[in-house]
């Protein structure tokens, strides 16, 4: 009996432990994408002051590609994936993958379709990985 | 006593259940140690600034090296003899507000307005220009050099009345100068067929004239 009086809080204390470290994990992982919030993996910004874009536009007044500066090193390697919008619309996106050695820090992202640039009103890039 | 301790065993059971979950989704995920980098761009409301000409001038075959900077109009003329073409540049830096490097150029339009045409229909190409050249300088023979690609062609009819104004689109052009991927260098305005014993001299306002001088109208978002 005195055994069992020793062990029984021991048990709960383990027990409250664990739950309360499951807690606090989930508390403090980072969700930078709304789509993995109900995930638990541990994510994390590759770029942490933002990209410039420049746009190329043709001779008829269309965005054929964009090229994305001030990326940050430790994004070489991932997949940079654009999408022009018109209001919540998208109008044109692009993929290009950076490159894992002699990353310059842009990148330029053929799109398609081609969007008037007077009807593009924001400009949403992703880097995922490295 | 024994009422509680499979109580116990049934909390860790549950915390190790949960952290089995947590486990097998980061694992399912492939996401142990991933990158997600999110960057938004939201663009504000368009911006137009209209900018007046800071150097215009023509050149004439005929007379190779003279300059034309201050004459009251700027002319084009296709015959081989007297081959005219005429430069005109803007100072994008004296838009206000000042237009940001990573602006959006909706749409750019080069704005002149007809003095006279003497005769014919003709087509006309605005062409970036890829050397140097001042107003006061710039002749026949030292003209600077232009794109091989023509920015925007537009057609002049026969009778268009004097006071017309004519524009090419030149939004890609202004674009490339903002974002310093081009020189604004300004553009060359000439006949799309250079060439033949005879052509129609189109005859357009300077900034020099007193009205109608030309005009950069420039749309931005940033």
């Amino acid at each position: 009996m005195a055994l069992l009086r020793l062990r029984r809080p021991f048990a709960i204390g383990v027990t409250a432990s664990l739950v309360c470290l499951q807690i606090a994990v989930a508390a403090s992982l980072p969700t930078t994408a709304s789509k993995l919030g109900g995930g638990t993996a541990a994510v994390s910004s590759c770029d942490a002051d933002g990209f410039t874009f420049h746009h190329t536009i043709d001779s008829t007044g269309t965005i054929t590609a964009v090229t994305v500066t001030s990326i940050a090193a430790a994004c070489a390697g991932g997949t940079l994936r654009l999408t022009l919008a018109n209001g919540t619309t998208s109008v044109g996106s692009g993929t290009t993958s950076l490159p894992s050695s002699g990353f310059s820090g842009s990148a330029t992202v053929t799109v398609s379709p081609t969007p008037s640039s007077s009807s593009v009103t924001a400009v949403y890039a992703v880097v995922e990985g490295p | 006593m024994r009422a509680r301790r499979p109580a116990a065993a049934v909390g860790l059971a549950a915390a190790l259940t949960l952290a089995s979950v947590s486990i097998g989704l980061a694992a399912s995920l492939g996401l142990s140690s991933a990158h997600l980098t999110t960057v938004t761009k939201s663009y504000s409301a368009p911006v137009t600034c209209t900018l007046s000409a800071t150097a215009d001038s023509y050149v004439n075959k005929l007379v190779a090296t003279t300059n034309f900077g201050t004459s009251t109009v700027l002319q084009v003329n296709p015959t081989t003899l007297a081959t005219q073409r005429t430069f005109v540049r803007f100072d994008l830096t004296t838009c206000s507000p000042a237009i940001p490097s990573d602006a959006l150029v909706q749409s750019a339009t080069v704005r002149l307005t007809v003095a006279t045409l003497t005769t014919g229909t003709r087509t006309y190409e605005l062409r970036s220009v890829t050397g140097s050249w001042t107003e006061t300088g710039v002749t026949w023979n030292n003209q600077p050099t232009a794109a091989s690609s023509v920015t925007a062609s537009t057609n002049v009819s026969l009778g268009t009345a004097a006071g017309t104004v004519v524009q090419w689109t030149a939004t890609s052009d202004v674009e490339s100068f903002v974002t310093g991927a081009g020189t604004n260098l300004g553009w060359r305005l000439g006949d799309s067929a250079e060439g033949g014993a005879v052509g129609a001299t189109l005859q357009l306002n300077s900034r020099e004239a007193a009205t109608g001088q030309p005009q950069l109208v420039v749309t931005y978002v940033a």
